[in-house]
């Protein structure tokens, strides 16, 4: 059987920044799954919304919806229209909260230039209102994903320490 | 304060310059197999299932990856077996999903299928990642879990997860699609991992 999960690239942030791009992606694979350890700069709140955006695309034309668990309740969100899309919340560096928080984000078909594409995310940030989350995002666009960013919204930056790990999964 | 552009990512992967990937401080990765593509389907016509048969029983775990467009709103379900697709009332799951506007949970026991996904419009696709849990183990139940999900942008959409068994403790050979009329370009991929 062929090797099918491959390494892309991965990055440990040597200092902050405000967004990460993975650019000139190769577009031999099936799906890319994205995986991050990570927290923001943000102090004012202990958790963010934490963004992609594909191919610099920064149009109306994202939408996600969301189910979330906070320790207490379940609820779900949806928006649409967006400039980026929300795939997950990231723990922040507030003074309650300095621990790193996980986020896997896969991206299917990306290089189909017959449909939209659409993303599966899990994420967690152990503070406050989201404990952990599941996320459908969605590119309204054909085109294929030949780069894409992620970033706090907020921020404004993705702390030292922070990973950033890229996978393709090739199909037979 | 910068941005991080990680660019050229075929100079980073696999078979990269090690000097170059010193240079730039990326982590060369270990070249790993224990995540192998076993067999791959992209409709080109409209079809009622997709099935992956005479599954290989030499790795822990199977896992799915797919895109599905249905012709209606469904709920397409995923079946398996010993030797043949198992339609017998012997599935049972648990049901966590988001619309966008409710959370809500829901089971099922004694069926003859597990839900796996929902395609709320012929315009969008659902994804999926199904994991079935050691499935060729002959001594306990094949546990399966689902993470799925659409955006339609707006409109009706959902985000689930399910977990669920096949209350039979045969090794798992066939595993099924079904439930809908699944469109042009539907993909699903069946993978094993080694344990």
């Amino acid at each position: 059987m062929a090797r099918t999960y491959e390494p892309i690239a991965s990055q440990t942030l040597g200092s902050a920044v405000s967004s990460v791009t993975f650019s000139d992606i190769p577009q031999t694979y099936t799906d890319l799954v994205l995986v991050s350890i990570g927290r923001t700069s943000r102090t004012a709140s202990a958790d963010e919304a934490l963004n992609f955006r594909f191919n610099s695309d920064s149009g109306s034309n994202y939408s996600l919806t969301n189910l979330i668990a906070n320790g207490s309740s379940v609820i779900s969100q949806r928006a649409s229209n967006l400039t980026s899309a929300e795939w997950g919340r990231m723990n922040t560096s507030s003074s309650s909260n300095t621990t790193f928080s996980y986020a896997t984000l896969n991206i299917f078909s990306y290089s189909n230039t017959s449909i939209y594409k659409t993303t599966l995310s899990e994420t967690s940030a152990n503070q406050e209102n989201y404990g952990i989350a599941r996320y459908a995002s969605l590119w309204k666009s054909t085109s294929a994903v030949t780069s894409f960013t992620i970033l706090p919204v907020l921020g404004p930056n993705f702390v030292t320490g922070s990973t950033f790990s890229l996978y393709g999964i090739k199909a037979a | 304060m910068g941005v991080l552009a990680i660019s050229g990512a075929g100079l980073y992967g696999v078979g990269a310059d090690p000097s170059i990937l010193k240079a730039e401080g990326l982590t060369a990765f270990p070249v790993s197999g224990d995540f192998e593509s076993i067999a791959k389907v992209t409709l080109a016509t409209s079809a009622a299932s997709i099935t992956f048969s005479d599954i290989p029983q030499g790795y822990k775990h199977l896992q799915v990856r797919g895109m599905f467009n249905c012709s209606t709103a469904t709920n397409p379900y995923i079946r398996i077996g010993s030797g043949s697709i198992d339609s017998g009332a012997n599935y049972a799951w648990h049901h966590l999903w988001g619309t966008g506007t409710s959370a809500n949970s829901n089971q099922g026991s004694n069926q003859t299928y597990m839900f796996c996904n929902y395609n709320p419009s012929s315009s969008y696709f659902s994804t999926q990642v199904t994991d079935v849990l050691d499935y060729s183990s002959t001594a306990k139940n094949a546990t399966i879990r689902t993470f799925a999900g659409s955006d339609t942008n707006g409109g009706t959409s959902e985000v689930a997860v399910w977990s669920g068994h096949w209350r039979n403790t045969a090794g798992v050979t066939h595993l099924q699609i079904a439930g809908a009329t699944f469109l042009q370009y539907t993909t699903a991929a069946l993978y094993g991992i080694r344990g």
